[in-house]
C-alpha cells in the first residue's frame, strides 16, 4: 500500500498532465490552422493578382483570342465584365497594329485582406515592352502600377477589379 | 488405494481429484488441507502433476517414501507415521532415504503451501505493479509526445502571429518613413539626408552619406525641392524580423537650374521597395531601398 499510493499519485498526475496537454494542443492547433489558412490565403490572393497581371501583359496578335480568353478566365465580377466588353476592341487593335506585348512583374504586395478571407487588395508593379509589327517595327515601354481587388469565388481567387493607380 | 504400476500412465489431476479422494478416505475433513490453488493445480502440466503420483514397486526413478502425505490413507504404517499431514513429512523422509542418493524430485506439499500463495496473491501483486508501472510509462510517453507537439505547434503559431504583427508594423513604419527618406529641400538638404539616415540601418546610412556627396551640391545648384507622396503600400513578404514593403509613390520635383527664368516641376509616378528590419531595440529601420527599375523586358 505504501508503494501503491505514490504510484497512484504519479499516475493521476501524468493522467492530468496528458489531459491538460491534449486540451492545450487542440486549442493551439485550432488557432494554428486558422493562422495557416490566413497565410495561405494571402499568398493565394497575391498569386492570383500576379497571374492576372501576367495575362494582361502577355498579348500577341497571333494568339490574341487565346490571350483574351486567359485574361477573362483569371477575372470575375466587374473586371470580367470590363474585359468582356472591351474584348472585341482589344482584338481589333492587336490585329491591326500587330502588337506583341511582353511584360515582367516587378513586385506584388498585399495591402489588406478581409476577416472572412475572401477578398483582398493587392498592388502589382510591372513593366512591359510593346512591339508593333504593322509597319516599321517599333517599341514602346510601359510601366504599370495596378491596384487589384481579388475575390475568392468557388474556391478560386480571381481578380474582381483592376485599375491603374494614379 | 492402488498404487500405479510400472508403465501405468499418470491419471490427470482434477479438481478435488487425488487430494480430495485421500481426504475423503481419511474421513477427517471433507477437504481438510486442500490448498486454495487446487483448481490451478489441475491445470498444471502433466510433468509437474506427475511428480505427485506415487510409484509402485519396480517403478524406475526415485521412489517416494510410502510414509507421507501421499501414502495410502488405508495403510496403517502411513497413518501411524504422519497421519497424512504435510507438516509431518520431514521425519518420514529422514527415516526412509531415497536409494542411490538421488534428490527427491517431488515437491513437498509444504513447499507448495509456501509457493502457491505467492502464485495466487503474491504474483498478482507484482502483476498489478507491472501494469501500474506500464500505465505510468505510457502516460509519461504520451505526455512527452504531447508536450513536444504543443511546443512545436505553439512555436509555429507564435511565428505566424509575430509575422503578421511584423508585417503590419513595418508597413506603417515604411509608409511614414518614405516621405522623410525620399524628400528634401535644397535649403535643408544636409539635415534632410541626416534625418533620413536616422531611419536607416548603418548599411543604408552609409549609402546616404555617399549620396550626400553628390546630391547636396546638385540640389543647391538647381535649388531643387523634392516631395514624395505615398499613394499605396503593401507587404511583399514578411518574417518576424524582416519585411519587404512595396510602395507606390508620386514624386514631385521642382528645380530652378542656373540660367533658367522659372522653376520647372515634374511629377513622376514611381514605385519603391523598402526592406525593413527590426533592430535589437525593437525599432524598425530601413535596411535597403530600391526603385524597382530593373532591365526592361527584352526587345526581340
Amino acid at each position: 500500500m505504501e508503494r501503491r499510493t505514490p504510484r497512484l499519485v504519479v499516475t493521476l498526475v501524468f493522467a492530468g498532465l496528458v489531459v491538460a496537454l491534449a486540451a492545450a494542443l487542440v486549442w493551439i492547433r485550432i488557432d494554428l490552422a486558422a493562422a495557416r489558412t490566413a497565410a495561405e490565403e494571402r499568398e493565394a490572393a497575391m498569386r492570383a493578382a500576379a497571374m492576372h497581371a501576367v495575362s494582361l501583359l502577355s498579348l500577341n496578335h497571333k494568339t490574341v483570342d487565346e490571350d483574351i480568353r486567359r485574361i477573362i478566365a483569371t477575372s470575375t465580377g466587374e473586371a470580367r465584365q470590363t474585359h468582356e466588353r472591351h474584348a472585341p476592341e482589344m482584338r481589333r487593335a492587336a490585329l491591326a497594329a500587330k502588337v506583341v506585348q511582353t511584360g515582367v512583374i516587378r513586385a506584388v504586395g498585399l495591402v489588406s485582406m478581409n476577416a472572412e478571407l475572401d477578398t483582398a487588395e493587392v498592388l502589382v508593379v510591372a513593366d512591359a515592352v510593346n512591339r508593333f509589327e504593322d509597319t516599321k517595327p517599333r517599341f514602346e515601354e510601359r510601366y504599370y502600377r495596378w491596384t487589384m481587388r481579388v475575390s475568392k469565388v468557388g474556391g478560386a481567387w480571381l481578380v474582381s477589379k483592376a485599375e491603374q493607380t494614379p | 488405494m492402488r498404487h500405479r504400476g510400472p508403465g501405468e500412465p499418470d491419471r490427470p489431476h482434477a479438481s478435488g481429484g487425488r487430494w480430495g479422494r485421500r481426504d475423503a478416505a481419511r474421513g477427517r475433513h471433507s477437504r481438510p488441507w486442500r490448498p486454495p490453488y487446487a483448481d490451478e493445480q489441475a491445470d498444471e502440466p502433466p510433468s509437474q502433476a506427475g511428480a505427485w503420483v506415487p510409484r509402485g514397486p519396480g517403478a524406475s526413478g526415485p521412489q517416494p517414501s510410502r510414509q507421507g502425505p501421499w501414502a495410502d490413507p488405508g495403510d496403517e504404517a502411513a497413518a501411524a507415521g504422519a497421519g497424512g499431514l504435510p507438516g509431518d513429512r520431514a521425519d518420514d523422509d529422514t527415516a526412509v532415504p531415497y536409494p542411490d542418493g538421488l534428490a527427491d524430485p517431488a515437491p513437498e506439499p509444504a513447499e507448495l503451501l509456501e509457493i502457491n500463495p505467492a502464485r495466487g496473491g503474491g504474483e498478482a501483486a507484482p502483476r498489478r505493479g507491472r501494469r501500474g508501472a506500464l500505465l505510468v510509462a505510457l502516460l509519461a510517453v504520451a505526455a512527452a509526445g504531447l508536450a513536444v507537439a504543443v511546443t512545436l505547434s505553439y512555436l509555429e503559431l507564435r511565428d505566424l502571429r509575430r509575422t503578421e504583427a511584423a508585417a503590419a508594423e513595418a508597413l506603417a513604419k515604411a509608409r511614414s518613413y518614405a516621405a522623410v527618406m525620399l524628400s528634401y529641400d535644397h535649403r535643408s538638404v544636409e539635415q534632410d539626408l541626416a534625418r533620413a539616415a536616422g531611419h536607416a540601418t548603418e548599411r543604408l546610412a552609409a549609402r546616404y552619406r555617399r549620396l550626400a556627396e553628390t546630391l547636396v551640391p546638385e540640389a543647391k545648384r538647381e535649388q531643387a525641392v523634392q516631395q514624395v507622396h505615398v499613394t499605396g503600400a503593401a507587404v511583399e513578404s514578411a518574417t518576424p524580423e524582416r519585411v519587404r514593403v512595396l510602395m507606390l509613390i508620386n514624386r514631385t520635383t521642382s528645380k530652378l537650374p542656373p540660367g533658367a527664368k522659372s522653376r520647372r516641376s515634374e511629377v513622376v509616378l514611381g514605385r519603391v521597395r523598402f526592406v525593413m528590419v527590426k533592430g535589437g531595440d525593437g525599432a524598425w529601420r530601413v535596411d535597403d531601398l530600391s526603385t524597382l527599375l530593373g532591365d526592361p523586358p527584352a526587345r526581340t
